[in-house]
């Protein structure tokens, strides 16, 4: 039964996607059947934040589809880019509207298909929206007209986002995902505009699309943008806001990895947790050295800008509070516990005295480096415990990087210097041997595991 | 359902690119054609290829030449401006005025504010500032062109303008006049001669240029300067925040004479020493009574000499001389800039 478990649960999310079944069915279904433990993870399902089966089958179709779209689709525009001067204008328009159209039409035959057609289709009416985009750079080149090219990039995005629903097609969210931080990106650091509502484009239309269609790659893709999207629009306030703002918005997807258990889309947790356990690892390494700024002058930001300061805490906090009070979501086994307290330690020691305007620097840097140094040692531990060498490896590695990112400013005697080292290899020595000696005994407990 | 308007999409962005296209494509047909005169210079777009950069006169307009109702300090980034042209010689154009609301009659270009309004200038773009080319062809343009050790050749590029103020660029051609320019700077001795800002001092502080105007064209042609050189104005970019203008208005009505004339055969020279120390090219800072040399007193400002037409009175029938403006290369004292 359990070997059928991940078909029977991706077949539930084709179902759902095909509007077979509801999303109230759906929920009872992923109860009646619930997400098998990874084997290697050491139990608790809903215990450990997010380390439960993910993989709904589609993560490669999707990003290889897109890939290799927007490779081809990069091609034709270097095509163009030659500027073919014998080639009327006339002829380059037909040859790109044309392209356009075939590729809809193409994709459209196939994409009826129930069987992997239906990839192929969905491959080339993305093709079709990338040659679109091509056209509006090409038309500006024949008639030699420089507008605000961020626009272009707007544009392009409404066409890959209406085609994304009315298909629907995780590849075109994620083209239209990307094209949504291209434009903020240009208009924020090219124009000097604010735009704030980005992030809220992206949270409105990108993010409902993901869930939708429980596409586990688009859900990846906007939650690694909504930060990016986020910090565009906070760095025209003051840079100084970025890191508690991307620390609370980060901090808010364990919560939400925990929350989605109960949601009629289960495979989001290993999604939020595995998007917030990489940037949140890359925040804490870069508070470790600069602490966190001081939020002076938050309290001046005009209207809606101090909106937008302000809602990342808001929500923040209420995630936090439901998956706490609510007896599924809250963390039940000692490995869960301790990876949520870290979390809510820089929340709280950190961020929330911040906000309200305490220097909190120096104190900043010190809880960064321990919970940077607590999170190596949890991988090391879960590593050896459950014979995980990955995990293992990335724990050995935070160790030495934060030794070595530490070597220069913190141990200024060279007798320091080299206890700290000689510490450190000892201690990658035990926890080799420790590794070497669990994974036997798995084997002896399991011969085939 | 889902299928029609799958359909409606991919019919949408088809029609959207048609709009774009077409808009262009009706004012191309149906606009009226005229020339501006640039100053190219040639980067490349990754996304489109080889491109040759184009500024126009009409991208800088010098506040007194705004004539909106909105004040000018107060226009924004992105602000929408017209600019009202008037006719010159071989269906160039030039600037007449900018407003900041569409002009009830005559021609003219919409435009958006580019950057903020700061000194004596309002930086507007048209969206006609690019020309594609196909790639390795920008090179031969670059060579025509000339560089900044010889003789530069402006592009004249053909403009059809729609009856909203929209620009589409459709060719280019040559102007008959190229112009070359060097900066000779003071030798370090007359730097460090003394402290003193005495007339003699200034003279010999200040740098020298040397403007060439080079007939590029298979004909004769004619120019016109005289011995105070009112052919040539200096022209301040006000890219500091500064509204700087000659002092010496002697020469702002300079009218044509038989004397002033200068033939150029096909390939000849004309060739002039200015030294900037001279009063003749003191600048003075608008609300000031006192005038002085740019190396006194505007060391960090860039500027340009202009080569500008004199005015030929009725009557007179000058059918070879050259009419309209030539700019230089930014200089500023302290060496070249462009």
């Amino acid at each position: 039964m359990d070997n059928n478990n991940p078909w029977l649960r991706a077949e539930i999310a084709q179902w759902l996607r095909e509007g077979i079944i509801t999303d109230e069915q759906a929920t009872t279904l992923y109860a009646r059947y619930p997400a098998m433990v990874y084997a290697r993870s050491g139990g608790a399902s809903r215990g450990g934040l997010g380390r439960s089966y993910s993989g709904d089958g589609r993560w490669g179709k999707v990003i290889f589809a897109a890939l290799g779209a927007a490779i081809f689709g990069m091609g034709v525009i270097l095509f163009f880019a030659y500027n073919w001067a014998d080639m009327h204008r006339y002829l380059k328009l037909a040859v790109v509207g044309g392209s356009i159209l075939l590729a809809h039409i193409a994709g459209m035959a196939f994409f009826q298909a129930k069987d992997q057609r239906r990839s192929l289709g969905e491959s080339l009416h993305l093709l079709g929206t990338i040659l679109f985009g091509t056209g509006i750079w090409l038309v500006a080149q024949i008639y030699h007209f420089d507008a605000h090219y961020p626009d272009g990039f707007l544009l392009w995005f409404v066409a890959a986002l209406s085609l994304g629903w009315a298909l629907p097609s995780a590849a075109h969210g994620i083209l239209a995902t990307v094209l949504l931080a291209l434009w903020a990106g240009l208009e924020t650091f090219e124009f000097q505009r604010h735009l704030p509502q980005a992030s809220w484009i992206l949270i409105c239309t990108i993010l409902p699309l993901a869930r939708w269609q429980r596409a586990n790659s688009l859900l990846a893709m906007a939650l690694v943008s909504l930060p990016l999207l986020y910090a565009f629009g906070v760095w025209r306030l003051g840079e100084q806001f970025l890191m508690p703002v991307l620390l609370l918005l980060v901090g808010s997807y364990f919560g939400l990895a925990q929350l989605a258990m109960s949601l009629a889309y289960p495979a989001a947790k290993s999604v939020f947790y595995s998007v917030a356990i990489v940037l949140w690892l890359g925040l804490v390494f870069v508070g470790s050295f600069i602490g966190m700024p001081s939020q002076q002058g938050m309290s001046t930001v005009p209207g809606f800008g101090l909106f937008h300061l302000l809602v990342p805490a808001l929500l923040t906090m209420t995630v936090w509070l439901a998956t706490l009070l609510r007896s599924s979501s809250r963390p039940l086994n000692s490995e869960a516990r301790l990876e949520t307290g870290l979390v809510l330690m820089v929340l709280l020691l950190v961020v929330l005295p911040a906000m309200f305007g305490v220097d909190i620097q120096g104190f900043g840097r010190l809880v960064f480096n321990v919970v940077f140094l607590l999170y190596s040692l949890l991988f090391v531990y879960r590593g050896t415990e459950h014979g995980r060498g990955k995990i293992l490896s990335l724990g050995c590695i935070m160790l030495s990087v934060l030794a070595l990112a530490r070597f220069t400013d913190l141990f200024h005697s060279l007798l320091a210097r080299s206890s700290v080292f000689l510490l450190l290899g000892i201690l990658l020595f035990v926890i080799g041997q420790r590794y070497a000696k669990q994974n036997t005994r798995r084997k002896l407990e399991k011969p085939r595991a | 359902m889902r299928k029609g308007l799958v359909v409606a999409l991919v019919l949408s962005q088809l029609g959207g690119l048609g709009y774009l296209a077409g808009q262009r494509e009706w004012v191309r047909q149906r606009g009226e054609q005229i020339y501006l005169r640039t100053a190219p210079i040639d980067p490349r777009d990754p996304m489109r290829g080889d491109y040759i950069r184009l500024r126009y006169g009409l991208n800088a307009v010098d506040l007194a030449q705004y004539r909106g109702k909105t004040a000018s300090t107060a226009l924004s980034r992105g602000a929408v401006v017209y600019a009202l042209l008037k006719a010159g010689p071989d269906d160039v154009y030039e600037l007449d005025y900018l407003s900041d609301s569409a002009p009830p009659s005559g021609l003219y270009l919409r435009g958006r504010v580019s950057r903020e309004v700061l000194g004596g200038q309002i930086p507007v773009s048209y969206g006609i500032e690019q020309y594609f080319v196909e790639q390795g062809r920008g090179e031969g343009i670059e060579l025509k062109r000339g560089d900044r050790e010889g003789v530069q050749i402006p592009m004249e590029v053909a403009v059809a303008v729609g009856s909203n103020g929209l620009g589409v660029l459709s060719a280019y051609r040559w102007s008959r006049l190229g112009i070359g320019f060097e900066q000779i700077n003071p030798t370090p001795t007359a730097l460090s001669n003394t402290l003193n800002w005495d007339s003699a001092t200034i003279t010999q502080r200040s740098p020298v240029l040397v403007v060439s105007l080079q007939n590029v064209s298979d004909t004769e042609l004619k120019i016109a300067d005289n011995d105070k050189h009112c052919g040539f104005s200096l022209q301040s970019l006000g890219d500091t925040g500064r509204s700087l203008s000659q002092a010496d208005k002697s020469c702002s009505s300079y009218v044509l004479r038989e004397a002033d004339m200068i033939n150029l055969a096909p390939g000849e020279v004309y060739r002039v020493e200015l030294n900037m120390g001279l009063p003749r090219w003191y600048v003075t800072e608008r609300g000031s009574s006192t005038s002085s040399a740019i190396v006194v007193s505007a060391a960090n400002e860039r500027f340009r000499l202009v080569y500008q037409a004199p005015s030929v009175l009725p009557g007179m029938d000058v059918p070879l001389l050259w009419r309209g403006s030539l700019a230089s290369p930014a200089f500023s004292v302290r060496g070249r800039v462009d």
